[in-house]
């Protein structure tokens, strides 16, 4: 196999590599998929199989289904990438390296660190309030990093505008202070 | 069947985000320290990729029939909801360093605890539709 076909299986990307590609996909999405690129939805459609009164729900099961599909190919992308040894060390900007391991990361390895991933008891609840704060967050608000950030900011909507700018206050919150206070719990 | 072609696409968006990082807590981290241009490259060039992508497909839409017209729709103004949703997002984007798709990716590729994280944005999804009513919109 020649060297440029390993590099592109085996190293990272670079921003102007993925970026683009996430543009294009969306194209190929619209245009072959017939669906606006969007992800926290499939939430919904998963908790559609829950008993609800509403009826708000039940549309979701019946517009949603290709999002099972969708969502196990997420994972099977995943795996694929984890089965072929393509899996790398993410190599950051040597400062943020520094300001994580001030704030008690001890090594940078795989794609996240164990002090949050490793399995613990307040690790538990450490996921498991971000994955309450990503949920609820994204179906209010109505979207998120790929339903707002890139198919709403690329249309120009103001709700796509405001929730991005939002998503942004929110994480920069919790980069500088709850992910240093949760690290020195 | 026709829901067959759902599955190569998650790959393929999963292959996506994992290579150029977005999936990484790291680079999240980073992006908030603004210590890298790496994910602002990636959202931005995403977006300027995706605004062209729209164009094409909304030129493509004028000499078609109504039922061949792609519906590209922007979601609706809720200026409330948008905003203190998406800023409870983001706390939750902050901390797990993932959004909704990574998620997946991330289970995928080996971190199980992931899963954990799905579990609650599948609580944090139920709660929404059980107190939506309550909240302002």
């Amino acid at each position: 196999m020649t060297e440029w076909i390993k590099h592109i299986i085996y190293e990272p990307w670079p921003w102007y590599v993925g970026g683009p590609l996430i543009g294009i996909f969306v194209f190929v999405f619209l245009k072959v998929g017939r669906k606006p690129l969007g992800i926290s939805s499939s939430f919904e459609y998963i908790c559609s199989v829950l008993p609800e009164k509403s009826g708000y729900m039940k549309e979701n099961r019946e517009n949603g289904f290709y999002q099972f599909y969708f969502i196990i190919g997420m994972i099977a992308g995943g795996l694929i990438l984890n089965l072929s040894g393509a899996i790398h060390n993410v190599a950051i900007d040597p400062q943020a390296a520094q300001m994580l391991s001030q704030n008690g990361i001890e090594q940078i390895q795989g794609y996240v660190p164990a002090e949050i991933y490793a399995l613990s008891l307040k690790n538990v609840f450490v996921l498991l309030g971000a994955g309450l704060l990503i949920g609820f967050g994204s179906r209010y608000g109505n979207g998120c990093t790929a339903g707002h950030a890139i198919m709403g900011c690329a249309q120009l909507a103001p709700a796509s505008l405001i929730a991005t700018t939002c998503f942004f206050i929110g994480g920069l919150i919790s980069a500088w202070f709850l992910v240093p206070l949760i690290l020195s719990l | 069947m026709k829901n067959i072609k759902y599955l190569i696409f998650g790959a393929v968006f999963s292959i996506i985000l994992i290579k150029v990082e977005a999936i990484s807590w790291y680079r999240i981290q980073e992006m908030f320290y603004f210590k890298s241009f790496h994910m602002y490259g990636v959202l931005l060039s995403g977006i300027a990729t995706a605004f062209i992508s729209i164009q094409i497909i909304k030129y493509q839409n004028r000499s078609k029939d109504h039922e061949k017209k792609i519906e590209i729709v922007p979601k609706p103004l809720q200026v409330k909801a948008n905003i203190l949703g998406g800023l409870l997002f983001g706390l939750g984007w902050g901390i797990s360093g993932t959004c909704s798709g990574p998620i997946y990716s991330l289970i995928g590729t080996g971190v199980m605890t992931a899963g954990i994280l799905l579990v609650g944005a599948l609580a944090g999804t139920y709660l929404y539709v059980k107190l939506r009513k309550y909240l302002p919109q």
